[in-house]
C-alpha cells in the first residue's frame, strides 16, 4: 500500500471501517499463532434498509420497511497457492463449510465486536479444519485439471468511499398508486390473482480486508412490478409480468404510464389466454433483445464463469476455445458492470467495486466471434491469473464470478423487418409452414455441470408463430426454448439494429445477484423449443367475486 | 346457512371496520361454497375460515445491540374444507393438500380484496379435499370401531374484545437492555452468547364455518426468551435461559426486577462454568426440584395426555408416511403412583397467554381431570374424536393449518401428600444407600432446548431426544450431612414413560410457563414460537434414573476473547 493511500484510508475512514480494521489486525494476529494460519482476511458489514409495497384485490396487500446488518466473512486458511476454499472432491465435499446469514447490530459497536469475533472464531475454526482435509483430499485423488493456485495477488489494495443516497420513498403515495393499479388490473375477470410490487433497497458495504483495503461503497435501486395470473380451460397456467428496474426510486414510470402497463398486461394476459398451446419444434427462430439477452445469459454467460473451470464436476463448456471462433465473427460480447445507464435503462448489474474490493472493470469475452476469457474473481483458473472485478454473492454467501451488465454488439446489422423476412425464407428452406419469434422470456437456467445434459432452457412467455406465408402472425403459449451451447451458437445467423434490456436477478451457488443483459435482435437458423410444463387444475369453480360485493353463486 | 346470514345482519359497518369486513368476507364466501361441486364429489359438509388480525411484534437483540426489529400487521386466513361425512372425511389422513389451506388478508383490509384472498383459498381447498377424501378412501378401511374424523357441535357465537395493543418500544427497549445486561463479565466469565428474543401479537382471531359457528376471541401473547451461554475451559456449552409470557408488555414485570433475575441467572451460570464435570455414570434415585420438576412433568407426563389422534400412516412415492399411534396416549394406564391428580383448567388463570375460554375450533374450554389416583381418565381433546373418549373437551390448539389438536394450557400436577424437605432427604439417601452410593443426586434446572440449540443446532436431535429429557443444567451430588457438590456436564439416559409412577417422595410445588411446540415436536427451533403453556408441580424424588458425561468440544473454546 502507497503512503498515500494509507492517507487517504485514514482521512475519511468511517467509524465502523475503524472498527473492522481493528478486529481484522486482531483476529490475524491471533490466528496467524496458531498451527493453521490465514493468508487472507476480509470484513464486510452491508447494511440493507428496503421498503417493500405490493397492492393486490384493490388493496394494500403489504407494506413493510426492514433494515438489517449483515457480515460477510472471507477468511483463506493456507496459502494463496492452496487454500481452505479450495473445492473438496469426491465424498469428502460433503463436508461443506457455508455458513447460515450473521445479523449485526447497528446500536451498539460492542454487541457487534463480541458477534463478529464470535464469527471469526467459528469461520476460524471450519477453515483450519477444512484445510486439512483438503490436503488429504489432493493427496487421495488425481491431480487436478486446473493447476491455478487459489487465490490471486493485486497490484494494490482497493481505497475508496462511494456515498450512497439515502433512501427515499412515499410510501404512503406508493400505497395509493398501486391499490390504483391492481383495481385496474383486477378488473379482469379472467385475472385470478395479481399483484403490484414496488421494491427498493437500499445497500452500503463497509469493507476492509487483510491487503489494506478501505471501501464503503453501495447502491439504491427500486424495481416496480405487475403481475397477473389466470389458469386457462386447459389447465395451463398463464402468468405474465412487467417491472422497470432503476437507480433512483423518483425515475420510475409515473402512473399515467404504469396505468397503461396494467392495461396491457390484462390484455396480453387475456390474449395468451386465449391462445393455442404450441408443438415441440425444430426450425427458424427470432430472439427479440430482452429473449437475446436471457439467451445468451443462459447459455453462454454461466459457462463463462471462472471458478467453474476450477471444479471437477462442471462441464467447462469453453475451457480449450480460449482464442478459438466459437460465435459468428460479427459478434463481440463483454460484461462491463461500470456501466450504468444503456438503451435508455439503468442497469442492474451495475457496480463500483465488486465483493472481494476489486474494481469493477470491463471483461472482454469474445471479440469478432473468438473467445477471449473468463468472468474472473480472485480465484485464478490456469492463463487468467486475475481478478477482472466479477467477485459477487448476495450478503451471507461466499463470493464467485458471476455476471454483471453482459453484453452482446454486432457489427453487422438489419433492421428488424428484414429480419422477420429472413425468418420467413429459412422457414420455407426447411419446408415449414412458419418459424418463431420470440418478444419476451420470463427467464431461465442452465445446467453447466457433466452429470446432466450440458443444456438451456430460456422461457418464452410470449412467443408468435411467423407463418412462412405471409399470414399474421399468432402468438401462441406453452413452449420453452431449448438446447446446447455450441449448436445454438453455430446456428446464429444475423443481428439487428435495435438492442434492448434485459434487467433481472440472477441466481447460483453465490446467491442472487442483480444482472443485465443488452442484446439486439437474434435470428438463429434452426433452435428447438420443448413444451413448458402445464397445469393440471381447473379454474376457478365459483365465479370471481365481483368488485359490487356481489355474492351470487354461479358455478361453471 | 340461515345462522350465517342472520349474523351477518348484526355486521357493522365493514367500511369502518376491518373486523366486519373481514367476517362479512368471511361469511359470504363461505355461503358460496354451497355451490361448490365436482362430479361424483363427496357433498363438503363443513367449511371453515379461521382470521387472524393482529399487530406483531419480532425483536432480536444480543449484547445490547438490536439486530431485527419489525413491527407490523400480521393477517392470516385459514380455510378447511370437509366433504364426506364426520364419521368418514378428508382429513387426518397425510400432511399435505388435504383440504387445509392458508391465505392472505391484505394490510388494509376491504372485503372485496379479502373476499378475493378466500375465493382462491376454498377453491383450492375443496379441490384438494375431494383428491385427499378419494386418496384415503382407496388406502383406508375404517375398522368396525373408527371413532369417525370430526365431532360437530351445536353452533356458538361469541364476541369477545380483542387484545391490547402491542407495545413495541417497551419491547424492544426491554430486549436491549436485558440482552445488555449480560455484556458484563460474571465473576470473570464472559458470555458466548446473550440474547433476547421477543414475540408478541395481539389482536383478535375470528371463526366461520357453514354450521353457523361465529367466534371472535382475544390474541394477547407477549414472549420473552432470554438465552444466555457460557462456555468452560474444556468446550462445554452451559445454557440457561428465561422465558416471560403476559398478554401485554407492561404485564411481563418491572424491568428492573426481569434484569435483576436475568443477571443472576447469569452469575450463577457463570459459576457452572468453574465447577468439575461429571465423569462417572450414576444410576440411583434423582431428586428433581423447582422448575425441573416442571420439567420433567412436561416432558414425560404431558405428552401421555394429549389425546387427539396421529394421522393415518399413508402410501406415498416414498413409501408409506405418517405415523399411527403407538400408544403415546391410553386411558387407564398408571402414569403416576396412588392418588395423584392431573388437571388442565384453560381458565384457571385468564391472565395467562396460555389461557383460553374458547379454544381454536369456537368450543368453550372446560376445566378437565386427566389423571384421578395416578389413572390416565380422559385426554386432552379437540373435535378430532377417538374411540374411548367421547367428544371434543375444548382443548384444541396448534397451528391453525392443520386440525386442531388437543393440547395442554394450565396444567396442575397435585400429590395426595408433600414430604418435608427433611424426609425427602431421608427416602433420598436410603435410595441412595441402596445402589452402594454415599450421596444422591439433585437436580434443579433443565437445559431448554430451544435455548441451547442456538449454538447446538443439533441438540434434541441427538442423545437428548433419546433421553426424553433435556440435559440437566448441573447435577448437585447430597451427601448424608446435606453437603452439596454442584457438577456440570451430565444427561439422562432413556428416561421411560414409566419413570412418573416410580416416585418415592414428593416435595414442593413449582410453577413454570413453557412454549409447547405447534406441532406437538418436543422442540420448536424458533425462539418465540409455540403455544404458551404453563405447568406446576411439585418437587419429586424418582426412585431410579441414570445419569452420563455429556463432555464438551475442545474445538468449541474461544480463541477471540468477548470485548
Amino acid at each position: 500500500m502507497s503512503l498515500a493511500l494509507i492517507l487517504l484510508a485514514t482521512s475519511w475512514a468511517s467509524p465502523l471501517t475503524d472498527l473492522l480494521q481493528t478486529e481484522l489486525d486482531h483476529a490475524m494476529g491471533v490466528f496467524s499463532a496458531q498451527e493453521e494460519k490465514p493468508h487472507y482476511l476480509a470484513l464486510a458489514v452491508t447494511d440493507r434498509d428496503s421498503v417493500q409495497v405490493h397492492a393486490r384485490g384493490g388493496t394494500v396487500g403489504g407494506s413493510t420497511e426492514n433494515h438489517e446488518r449483515i457480515l460477510d466473512v472471507d477468511l483463506r486458511v493456507g496459502t494463496p497457492e492452496l487454500d481452505s476454499t479450495h473445492v473438496l472432491r469426491g465424498f469428502s465435499a460433503l463436508e461443506g463449510s457455508s455458513r447460515g446469514q450473521v445479523l449485526l447490530p447497528r446500536d451498539s459497536d460492542k454487541a457487534l465486536t463480541t458477534l463478529l469475533r464470535t464469527e471469526l472464531d467459528a469461520q476460524y475454526r471450519d477453515h483450519a479444519e477444512r484445510i486439512v482435509m483438503i490436503r488429504a483430499n489432493q493427496t487421495v485423488k488425481v491431480e487436478e485439471e486446473d493447476g491455478a493456485p487459489d487465490f490471486s495477488a493485486r497490484a494494490e489494495p482497493s481505497v475508496a468511499e462511494i456515498p450512497v443516497p439515502p433512501l427515499d420513498i412515499d410510501r404512503e403515495g406508493w400505497e395509493a398508486r398501486l391499490t390504483e393499479l391492481s383495481d385496474r388490473i383486477e378488473e379482469s375477470e379472467v385475472v385470478h390473482y395479481g399483484q403490484v410490487s414496488l421494491q427498493v433497497t437500499r445497500l452500503e458495504t463497509s469493507f476492509v480486508d487483510s491487503e489494506g483495503s478501505t471501501l464503503v461503497h453501495g447502491a439504491v435501486r427500486a424495481r416496480i412490478s405487475l403481475q397477473a395470473q389466470s389458469i386457462a380451460e386447459d389447465g395451463d397456467q398463464i402468468q405474465v409480468f412487467m417491472s422497470r428496474d432503476v437507480h433512483d426510486p423518483n425515475t420510475l414510470p409515473d402512473q399515467e404510464t404504469l396505468q397503461q402497463w396494467a392495461g396491457e398486461l390484462v390484455a396480453h394476459l387475456e390474449a395468451l389466454r386465449d391462445a393455442p398451446r404450441a408443438t415441440p419444434y425444430s426450425g427458424p427462430v427470432l430472439l427479440l433483445g430482452r429473449a437475446s439477452g436471457v439467451f445468451f445469459h443462459e447459455v453462454f454467460g454461466h459457462r463463462v464463469e471462472g471458478h467453474r473451470m476450477k471444479r471437477e464436476y462442471e462441464g467447462k463448456t469453453f475451457a480449450d476455445y480460449v482464442g478459438k471462433p466459437i460465435l459468428p465473427e460479427f459478434i463481440d460480447v463483454f460484461d462491463d458492470p461500470t456501466i450504468a445507464h444503456l438503451e435508455g435503462h439503468d442497469l442492474n448489474g451495475f457496480y463500483a467495486y465488486d465483493d472481494e474490493g476489486m474494481p469493477a472493470m470491463r471483461a472482454p469475452l469474445v471479440e469478432d466471434g473468438v473467445f477471449q476469457g473468463f468472468l474472473m474473481s480472485r480465484t485464478p483458473v490456469e492463463g487468467f491469473p486475475e481478478s477482472n472485478g466479477h467477485g459477487r454473492r448476495m450478503a451471507g454467501r461466499a463470493p464467485v464470478a458471476r455476471m454483471g451488465n453482459t453484453i452482446i454488439e454486432a457489427a453487422e446489422t438489419v433492421d428488424r423487418e428484414e429480419l422477420r423476412k429472413r425468418l420467413r425464407t429459412f422457414a420455407k428452406d426447411q419446408d415449414l409452414e412458419y418459424g418463431i419469434l420470440v418478444e419476451d422470456i420470463e427467464g431461465g437456467f442452465t445446467l453447466t455441470g457433466r452429470t446432466m445434459p450440458n443444456a438451456f432452457n430460456v422461457r418464452a412467455s410470449t412467443a408468435y408463430k411467423v407463418f412462412a406465408d405471409g399470414r399474421p402472425d399468432e402468438l401462441v403459449r406453452g413452449i420453452d426454448l431449448v438446447g446446447t451451447p455450441f449448436v445454438a451458437f453455430s446456428n446464429l445467423r444475423a443481428a439487428g439494429n435495435e438492442r434492448d434490456v434485459f434487467n433481472g436477478y440472477c441466481g447460483a451457488e453465490s446467491g442472487w445477484v442483480p444482472v443485465s443483459a443488452v442484446a439486439p435482435d437474434l435470428l438463429f437458423e434452426r433452435l428447438e423449443f420443448q413444451l413448458k410444463e402445464k397445469g393440471q387444475e381447473r379454474p376457478p369453480l365459483l365465479a370471481k367475486p365481483g368488485p359490487d360485493g356481489s355474492s351470487d353463486a354461479e358455478v361453471r | 346457512m340461515l345462522a350465517l346470514l342472520a349474523l351477518l345482519a348484526h355486521a357493522a359497518d365493514p367500511a369502518a371496520d376491518p373486523i366486519a369486513a373481514v367476517d362479512e368476507a368471511m361469511v359470504v364466501e363461505l355461503a358460496r361454497t354451497a355451490e361448490l361441486s365436482l362430479p361424483e364429489a363427496p357433498p363438503i359438509y363443513l367449511a371453515r375460515a379461521h382470521a387472524m388480525l393482529m399487530e406483531q411484534a419480532d425483536i432480536e437483540a444480543s449484547f445490547g445491540g438490536l439486530l431485527r426489529t419489525r413491527h407490523d400487521p400480521y393477517q392470516v386466513a385459514y380455510v378447511e374444507v370437509h366433504v364426506g361425512t364426520p364419521e368418514f372425511d378428508n382429513t387426518g389422513f397425510g400432511g399435505w393438500q388435504n383440504g387445509f389451506v392458508q391465505a392472505s388478508i391484505p394490510k388494509i383490509v376491504t372485503e372485496q380484496g379479502v373476499r378475493l384472498e378466500l375465493w382462491r383459498a376454498l377453491d383450492r381447498s375443496y379441490k384438494e379435499a375431494v383428491e385427499q377424501f378419494a386418496r384415503k378412501s382407496a388406502q383406508f378401511t375404517p375398522p368396525p370401531d373408527y371413532p369417525g374424523d370430526y365431532t360437530l357441535i351445536d353452533p356458538i357465537q361469541v364476541q369477545l374484545d380483542p387484545g391490547p395493543p402491542v407495545d413495541h418500544d417497551a419491547l424492544e427497549a426491554l430486549a436491549k437492555r436485558l440482552s445488555g445486561a449480560l455484556t458484563a463479565e460474571f465473576d470473570g466469565v464472559k458470555l458466548v452468547r446473550g440474547e433476547a428474543f421477543v414475540g408478541a401479537e395481539s389482536g383478535v382471531h375470528l371463526m366461520r364455518d357453514t354450521q353457523g359457528f361465529a367466534l371472535q376471541r382475544p390474541v394477547a401473547e407477549n414472549s420473552l426468551l432470554v438465552v444466555m451461554h457460557a462456555r468452560t475451559d474444556d468446550g462445554m456449552l452451559i445454557s440457561d435461559h428465561t422465558y416471560l409470557t403476559a398478554r401485554s408488555a407492561a404485564e411481563l414485570g418491572e424491568p428492573d426486577a426481569i434484569e435483576a433475575d436475568i443477571v443472576a441467572r447469569a452469575e450463577a451460570l457463570a459459576a457452572l462454568t468453574k465447577v468439575p464435570a461429571l465423569e462417572e455414570e450414576y444410576v440411583g434415585p434423582v431428586l428433581f426440584e423447582e422448575t425441573a420438576a416442571a420439567d420433567l412433568f412436561r416432558f414425560v407426563l404431558v405428552p401421555q395426555l394429549e389425546g387427539t389422534p396421529d394421522e393415518i400412516p399413508f402410501d406415498s412415492f416414498f413409501g408409506e408416511m405418517g405415523q399411527a399411534s403407538a400408544g403415546d396416549v391410553r386411558l387407564g394406564r398408571r402414569v403416576l403412583p396412588l392418588g395423584w391428580e392431573v388437571r388442565d383448567d384453560p381458565l384457571a388463570d385468564p391472565t395467562f397467554p396460555g389461557s383460553f375460554a374458547y379454544d381454536s375450533e369456537g368450543t368453550p374450554a372446560q376445566s378437565v381431570t386427566l389423571v384421578e389416583d395416578g389413572i390416565v381418565r380422559t385426554a386432552l381433546m379437540s373435535r378430532v374424536p377417538r374411540g374411548d373418549i367421547d367428544g371434543t373437551n375444548g382443548h384444541g390448539r396448534g397451528s391453525l393449518s392443520a386440525r386442531a389438536q388437543g393440547r395442554a394450557s394450565i396444567v396442575e400436577v397435585s400429590p395426595p401428600k408433600a414430604d418435608s424437605a427433611k424426609k425427602m432427604h431421608k427416602k433420598a439417601m436410603a435410595l441412595a444407600k441402596s445402589y452402594g452410593h454415599d450421596h444422591y443426586v439433585v437436580v434443579r434446572r433443565l437445559q431448554e432446548p430451544s435455548a441451547r440449540m442456538r449454538d447446538e443446532p443439533y441438540a434434541w436431535l441427538s442423545d437428548e431426544e433419546a433421553a426424553q429429557l433435556p440435559r440437566p443444567l448441573a447435577i448437585v451430588k447430597v451427601y448424608a450431612d446435606g453437603r452439596e457438590e454442584v457438577l456440570r456436564g451430565a444427561q439422562f439416559t432413556q428416561v421411560q414413560r414409566y419413570a412418573l409412577r416410580d416416585i418415592a417422595a414428593v416435595g414442593e410445588s413449582t410453577t413454570w410457563n413453557y412454549l409447547a411446540s405447534m406441532g406437538g415436536a418436543p422442540v420448536d427451533a424458533t425462539p418465540t414460537a409455540g403455544l404458551p403453556t404453563r405447568i406446576t408441580a411439585p418437587s419429586v424424588l424418582i426412585g431410579e434414573l441414570e445419569l452420563v458425561p455429556a463432555p464438551g468440544d475442545p474445538r468449541a473454546v474461544p480463541l477471540l476473547s468477548a470485548p
